[in-house]
């Protein structure tokens, strides 16, 4: 028989104990909360909801609701400059953006397909102060020398055109990568003349559901071509910046004055903020029960030291050495480890199969499977414990009377 | 090369002054134990017998002064030398025999065992110590008479320059005693190994040993 298999034997015959399976089934939990927390936080980050959840955060755009009495009157309720007045100072309000439209009339015509067929439609035009748009494109400013025109469609137009327009007409769909090298003719006319420009698009914007160009473009055509100013002290849409946690003000106040804003976004919110509290409990339940477990096995593996003393006393009397003991003892961490490690990554690959379908059914995709930081994190933190569970070990002195004093300092310093 | 071992006025914390001031004592004193030698130290209990034993084999630093055995010095603070020294320097019977009570009397001798030569001596020994029925019971099943020889046994096997026996017949009658001091004696002198027993019964000098006074 092997050596190391006796020494092993005679080792194992001290460390028995039904206590070690609670605390290592502590360890598992803690660990798996703390690795599922992390995967979760890599899903959302990665994934690209989550991104525009994040880029929508903090802006809301409100309108006022269109009665029976409007279409009357045959004009929509412009916001009042009181009515703006006491949305900016409204708490966690920062910023308070308007909305400007075109007096002038745009068509605009694009040849698609393999015959070069021509599509065409009547087109309208808004324009917001650069810091409210998301995903600013780097061309953005217009010159009045310049024929081509900048424009930001909403992200959902494209989407509408793969899978809607496309389709329909047996068209290919288009990425956004391709839409940006095409230019359309942009035709406008209004009661004091008419202009050709080419058009360009220039980005997608999540944020805002509309057709966007530069204000200085608008300003300048409503003025040559419309015949009139811009309208800048009423506008009928406007766009809120306010500070995250302080939203709860603004909301109260527009359900006060029955304004609509963009719900979905508000869903979207709500949503990212419910899985943030999932992470935040998750990492800090994970921590404190992996450091408690952690430190339960630390002293774990000192009490069975101390258990298994005469015998590693007796193992030295005879000249074994340090080596062989402390195999053993590694040997069994790694084993222990390992299973808590395997198991902790089944638990999150399952978990996720179990959230994906919840996920999708809330519209928000997540990637399957485990992310490779996760599993890494999950590896690096095993060796460590092992690593240090070896540090730990190594200072046992091969001195008989030193052995019981060293244990007891190991005891008092696990925690 | 020679492994005497070197004694420089080693003073004990748990001896008496008067013992160690005593000039027929070993204690305090500049002494070689010669690996060529056989020695004997017999006195009452609680005299030190076995606190000598600790402090030579490196299981003790409860002393001022210093030990050597050959080039080596026992230091406490190089365990692994310490090691070194009880695995292939010098082997002991303890006083409190340090088997190990859930391995049987074969895997406790494996223990001990470097090669099958060792392994072959560890059978032969056994059945001449007439132990061989009990090769593969446990420790603890087995009479004390019976361990102390599994003990002696062990510190037989594999290479030593030195063995140490402490009252390694104190559970066993006087024709075994003499059956199995032959064979360590045959196994020491065959690896030119120094040897020290202890024991209680002053009137047990054996011949060809010298006397070590506590």
């Amino acid at each position: 028989m092997n050596k190391n298999k006796i020494i092993f034997k005679v080792l194992s015959s001290t460390t028995k104990n039904a206590h070690q399976y609670w605390i290592y089934f502590g360890s598992l939990i803690g660990l798996f909360c703390l690795s599922f927390a992390i995967q979760l936080y890599l899903d959302l980050s990665k994934n690209d909801n989550y991104s525009e959840f994040k880029k929508l955060k903090n802006h809301i755009i409100i309108s006022k609701k269109v009665s029976t009495l409007n279409t009357l009157g045959n004009r929509i309720s412009n916001f009042s400059e009181s009515e703006l007045s006491d949305i900016s100072n409204l708490p966690g309000v920062q910023n308070v953006g308007k909305f400007y439209s075109n007096t002038f009339e745009v068509w605009g015509t694009l040849s698609v397909g393999k015959n070069s067929r021509k599509i065409g439609t009547e087109l309208f035009f808004e324009s917001v102060d650069d810091e409210f748009i998301d995903n600013l494109p780097k061309k953005w400013k217009w010159n009045k020398k310049d024929r081509i025109i900048p424009i930001i469609l909403p992200a959902d137009f494209l989407n509408l055109y793969n899978y809607t327009f496309a389709p329909s007409r047996n068209l290919k769909p288009i990425s956004k990568a391709t839409i940006k090298l095409a230019t359309f003719n942009l035709y406008l006319r209004g009661s004091k003349g008419s202009r050709s420009y080419k058009g360009k698009i220039a980005g997608f914007s999540d944020r805002i559901n509309s057709v966007i160009v530069p204000l200085d473009f608008l300003i300048q055509m409503n003025r040559e071509l419309g015949g009139q100013q811009t309208n800048t002290t009423s506008p009928s849409k406007i766009i809120v910046n306010y500070s995250m946690g302080e939203f709860s003000h603004l909301f109260s106040f527009i359900n006060k004055k029955k304004w609509q804003i963009n719900n979905d976004k508000i869903v979207n919110e709500k949503f990212a903020a419910i899985a943030k509290l999932i992470l935040g409990v998750l990492l800090i339940f994970g921590l404190l029960i992996v450091f408690i477990s952690l430190g339960s096995s630390f002293l774990y593996l000192s009490l069975t030291l101390y258990k298994s003393k005469s015998i590693i006393e007796s193992l030295f009397l005879i000249g074994i050495n340090k080596k062989s003991i402390i195999g053993f003892y590694i040997q069994r961490l790694i084993l222990t480890y390992t299973i808590i490690a395997t198991l902790v990554l089944l638990g999150i690959y399952f978990t996720k199969l179990w959230l994906l379908s919840i996920f999708s059914d809330l519209g928000f995709l997540i990637p399957s499977g485990i992310h490779m930081l996760t599993v890494f994190f999950v590896l690096v933190l095993m060796i460590l414990l092992v690593a240090v569970q070896h540090f730990k070990l190594k200072r046992i002195p091969v001195n008989l009377m030193s052995i019981f004093l060293l244990i007891s300092l190991m005891i008092n310093s696990s925690f | 090369m020679e492994f005497n071992i070197e004694l420089n006025n080693i003073k004990p914390f748990n001896i008496p002054i008067a013992s160690i001031d005593n000039p027929k004592t070993i204690w305090n004193t500049q002494t070689e134990l010669f690996q060529k030698n056989h020695y004997q130290i017999v006195a009452s209990s609680g005299s030190g017998k076995s606190t000598f034993l600790k402090i030579i084999n490196g299981t003790s630093f409860n002393y001022k002064g210093g030990v050597k055995v050959g080039n080596n010095l026992l230091n406490v603070n190089q365990p692994d030398e310490l090691l070194k020294v009880r695995r292939s320097l010098i082997h002991t019977v303890f006083q409190g025999l340090k088997l190990f009570d859930k391995l049987s009397v074969w895997e406790n001798l494996l223990l001990a065992c470097d090669n099958k030569k060792d392994e072959e001596l560890a059978r032969k020994l056994i059945q001449k110590f007439s132990i061989h029925d009990k090769i593969d019971v446990a420790i603890h099943k087995i009479s004390y008479g019976q361990k102390q020889r599994v003990a002696v046994i062990r510190a037989l096997l594999g290479s030593f320059e030195w063995i140490l026996l402490d009252e390694p017949f104190s559970h066993l009658d006087d024709k075994l005693s003499a059956l199995i001091l032959q064979d360590i004696l045959e196994i020491s002198k065959n690896k030119n190994a120094g040897l020290i027993i202890t024991s209680l019964n002053l009137n047990a000098r054996l011949s060809g040993f010298k006397s070590i006074t506590i």
